[in-house]
């Protein structure tokens, strides 16, 4: 960063006179050297892997899954009813060959553990990037206005972060989705609601060091209007904290959904790997089917780690903590 | 100085009332704008009429709005909470009973995640390029990446039913009446409270870790630690007395953000340890429309999360000499 | 013959491993004892590497292929009890020579640990923003002190020191961010003077300071008892304290000798436009 700093002064004192379109190419010289140093970050190849793999599930669960939700063991997609003794032995540890294929068993329900897991990505990644995108869209804007505008704008916009930061997280999430209804879109909502905070303060910090260097002063001088200069001279290097805060937020987005689910307050209608636990929880076979327990823990753990993953191999090359 | 350290009190003190006043009109906007009337909520089929007008003349619902929130602010700074349906108790001694309980699981889940989460971070920012570094990077954020909930099951599934060491429910064991002695009690109660506080503590000190790291890479490249390299002293003396020591500012300054995924990993431990605390109580209150109680435990959680917040701002003020009560504060 | 630097090779490994950069090509030094020796050059000369090779704080990048540092003094878990090297590490594949010197380049990084600071202090660079914030500046001394001296008295040392450099004793219960950029220059000398070195190589001194308190610094340097390695870019504050001077140019040392026979009868092109550029700024020594 530092060995930038003077070439940033005089070129960008230049274009706030009308020169050459400089801080474009610079944005987008730096992000193909960003993208390159960051393909060469084992954290950030391994996030991508498992981000790939999640997103494959997401979007053809059908061609991914052994078989489709409706499957269950022993009678399969059909019409048939589970003899007693055939439901006893559910939850069934993985069998192969007759009389069903779950490769990694089934659920008491006699679903397969690996169709679920496979059908469950699709609402862990919505409710990520949901989540993500909603804070961002409302904290990166606030946070630009409070770091650039200074003044009482940023005195307004700060108290009240002040005081939302002490309103504490999941229990105010549980009081949201309890009183609102515990769709996904509540949740998602309730999330956000609280997760544009970190965003907000972040980006206002940010902000702030931008506008204190020569180069903003200098556009400023140059009576570049407001919204051109901080488009040219600002949001590029929001942007990359910007895009760390988005897969931070993701993270945390999905823990919280899974925690709500375990809890009972997130919609088990739809298949996600937070009622997947909360399911092993309700017919009380914590202890003794690690099978169905362990993979939806591991599937939230790995896509939860492969956001941070990003997260921090993003802030590595982009110079952001 | 002194009148910085004033005015900067009197700042937070500020905030912090108007945290809590935020929370509670929250609160009364949330019970408020529920689908139909809150009361019907709390109603049940075999309600006479007369039993639901009572229900709705002590909640006071055909009062005008104004009123009704005015009254709610005065109740709730009077600790004046209401009753509470399913407890069949007024809601201020249900909470007066259950908050010591979770007081005392988050102040030693605190303790543990910040005796070894800071320690943690020193050595992972300060050997950041080294082989292992990315390894022991890539471990932590795994772990802060499990839910709690399930870490804490793998946790009681090891502990207690492989091993049989720990309790894995309640607080305490029901001992026979003529069986309560002073020492056995207060070991048996640490035996239960071994396992909630592992299950917090074993995913929490992360957040610790991945606040000192960034700051030691700053230490590590930092003109003090050079200079402390010079004079010759050891390199554990450079890591941990000097670079760590200043690594740990920011960490007081965040940690607000590291008391949050606490109050969260309270909540969900103690429904799964069944520990009678608030967290507990705050998802049982809402699962069962228990609302003047919910309503209370989230304002307390509130409260303590405030009033925490306040001491760690007092703490950093005293960790940071260049920083005398906000005096020079950026 | 306090320090002999002997043709040192130093250079910095760049990512793409073909751009490696030759810092420091066979630079020759030597230090009398007690006396102040400069060490000229712009910036990139490599002087600093010279500094800071000594002592073994080149930056990670920074890698010594050659050469050699002697230096009269040994490591302490080296000598006997009477202060001589040990008959046992004193041979030709050890840093230890039976005179009592030691290569400082081949020394074991633990002892050149117990070195650094006791025997060869370096003062680095910006050392008035070096102090650690968190502690007060008696604190920092007395850790230097007893980090070496363990039976010292450390807080009367540390006193002493400080009042040796027009301090106040009273200044050593203040943190570092009270006091004044020329005062914190002056609190790290005094750390160096606690702990009694025989050499101090100080690093760009004056850079930062007011035109009083760097005046004050130069005299300070020059009425020690221990020898100095001035390194400078700075040749008017050389031409005052040096009594002799080695130019640095692109990593090699053109030019060595007495500071007024360097300076008025310069041997190289390099000396004499640096000179130049100094008479015709106003300068002169007398």
């Amino acid at each position: 960063m530092t060995d930038r700093a003077p070439n940033d002064g005089s070129r960008a004192s230049n274009d706030a006179a009308g020169a050459a379109p400089a801080p474009a190419t610079r944005a987008s010289s730096r992000t193909r050297r960003a993208l390159t140093r960051l393909l060469r970050t084992p954290l950030a190849l391994l996030g991508t892997a498992v981000l790939a793999v999640v997103t494959c599930c997401a979007l053809a669960p059908d061609l991914v899954a052994p078989h489709d939700p409706g499957w269950v063991a022993y009678v399969g997609t059909g019409d048939g009813r589970l003899t007693l003794a055939q439901s006893r032995s559910l939850p069934h540890p993985p069998a192969f060959g007759d009389p069903f294929f779950a490769p990694l068993g089934t659920t008491a329900a006699g679903h397969g553990v690996l169709t679920e897991l496979v059908y469950g990505a699709r609402t862990a990644l919505l409710v990520g990037l949901a989540a993500a995108l909603l804070s961002s869209l409302v904290g990166v804007p606030l946070g630009l206005a409070s770091g650039y505008y200074g003044g009482w704008v940023d005195e307004g916009i700060q108290r009240v972060v002040d005081v939302l930061y002490g309103v504490p997280f999941l229990p105010f999430v549980v009081v949201l989705v309890a009183m609102r209804g515990a769709s996904t879109t509540n949740v998602v909502l309730a999330i956000a609601a609280t997760a544009w905070l970190n965003n907000c303060v972040v980006v206002r910090g940010t902000t702030l060091s931008l506008v204190e260097r020569t180069y903003v002063d200098a556009a400023r001088a140059a009576g570049l209007p407001t919204h051109r200069l901080v488009a040219r001279h600002v949001l590029p290097d929001v942007l990359p904290v910007a895009a760390v805060l988005l897969v931070q937020d993701a993270a945390t987005a999905i823990l919280a959904h899974a925690t709500l689910a375990y809890l009972g307050l997130a919609d088990v209608t739809t298949a996600s790997w937070g009622a997947m636990l909360q399911r092993v929880q309700a017919t009380g076979h914590v202890f003794d089917a690690p099978w169905w327990l362990l993979p939806p823990g591991l599937a939230i753990a790995s896509l939860v780690a492969a956001f941070y993953y990003l997260g921090h191999a993003l802030s590595d090359v982009t110079e952001v903590d | 100085m002194t009148r910085f350290a004033l005015r900067y009190l009197l700042r937070r003190l500020v905030v912090a009332y108007a945290t809590l006043l935020v929370v509670m009109t929250l609160l009364f906007v949330l019970l408020r704008a529920m689908p139909g009337s809150f009361v019907s909520a709390m109603t049940t089929p075999g309600m006479t009429t007369a039993q639901t007008a009572r229900l709705e003349a002590a909640w006071g619902v055909h009062d005008p709005l104004w009123m009704q929130y005015l009254r709610f602010l005065l109740n709730y700074q009077t600790g004046n909470f209401g009753w509470s349906p399913t407890m069949h108790a007024p809601v201020a001694a249900v909470l007066a009973r259950r908050l010591p309980r979770t007081l005392v699981l988050f102040g030693a889940a605190f303790l543990a995640c910040y005796a070894v989460g800071p320690l943690v971070g020193m050595v992972l920012g300060w050997y950041r390029d080294a082989r292992g570094g990315t390894l022991a990077l890539a471990l932590s954020l795994f772990v802060y990446a499990t839910p709690v909930f399930w870490v804490a099951w793998l946790l009681v599934w090891l502990l207690d039913h492989r091993l049989g060491w720990l309790p894995s429910a309640h607080m305490v064991t029901q001992f026979p009446a003529f069986d309560v002695a002073p020492l056995p009690v207060a070991l048996d109660f640490l035996r239960h409270l071994a396992l909630p506080l592992l299950s917090v503590a074993a995913v929490g000190w992360v957040g610790a870790t991945l606040l000192v790291r960034p700051a030691m890479r700053d230490a590590a490249r930092s003109d003090y630690v050079d200079l402390a390299r010079a004079k010759g002293l050891r390199e554990r003396t450079v890591l941990f007395k000097h670079a760590g020591r200043n690594a740990l500012l920011p960490v007081t300054t965040s940690a607000a953000l590291a008391l949050a995924f606490l109050v969260d990993g309270a909540v969900v431990t103690e429904t799964v340890f069944s520990w009678p605390g608030m967290g507990r109580l705050i998802v049982t209150a809402v699962l069962d429309r228990d609302y003047p109680l919910a309503q209370a435990a989230f304002f307390l959680v509130a409260v303590v999360v405030v009033v925490a917040r306040l001491g760690l701002d007092v703490a950093y003020t005293y960790l940071d000499p260049r920083l005398s009560f906000g005096g020079r504060e950026r | 013959m306090l320090l002999r630097v002997d043709s040192l090779t130093v250079r910095y490994r760049t990512p793409d491993r073909n751009g490696d950069v030759r810092a420091l090509t066979d630079a020759s030094v030597s230090v009398e004892h007690g006396e102040t020796y400069g060490l000229l050059g712009e910036s990139g000369s490599g002087k600093t590497t010279l500094a800071r090779a000594l002592v073994g704080l080149l930056d990670d990048a920074g890698e010594v292929r050659g050469g050699h540092a002697w230096f009269d003094a040994v490591p302490p878990a080296w000598t006997d009890a009477d202060g001589t090297p040990r008959a046992d590490v004193v041979s030709d594949d050890t840093p230890v020579r039976a005179d009592g010197t030691t290569d400082l380049l081949a020394l074991p990084d633990a002892h050149l640990r117990d070195l650094r600071w006791a025997e060869i202090a370096l003062v680095p660079q910006r050392a008035m923003g070096a102090l650690d914030p968190a502690y007060t500046v008696g604190a920092q001394i007395r850790e230097a002190v007893r980090r070496h001296h363990p039976d010292a008295d450390a807080g009367r040392r540390a006193r002493d020191a400080l009042t040796r450099l027009g301090l106040r004793a009273a200044r050593a219960e203040d943190h570092p961010h009270v006091l004044s950029g020329g005062e914190r220059q002056r609190v790290v000398l005094a750390m160096a003077l606690a702990c009694d070195p025989a050499l101090l190589v100080v690093d760009e001194p004056t850079t930062g300071l007011d035109a009083v308190a760097r005046d004050r610094l130069l005299d300070d340097l020059a009425s020690l008892d221990a020898a100095v390695l001035l390194v400078s870019h700075d040749l008017a504050a050389l031409a005052e304290t040096a009594d002799r001077l080695a130019v640095l140019h692109d990593g090699r040392v053109v030019e060595t000798g007495p500071t007024e026979a360097v300076l008025g009868d310069p041997a190289s092109d390099h000396t004499a436009a640096l000179r130049d550029a100094w008479r015709a700024g106003g300068g002169a020594w007398d």
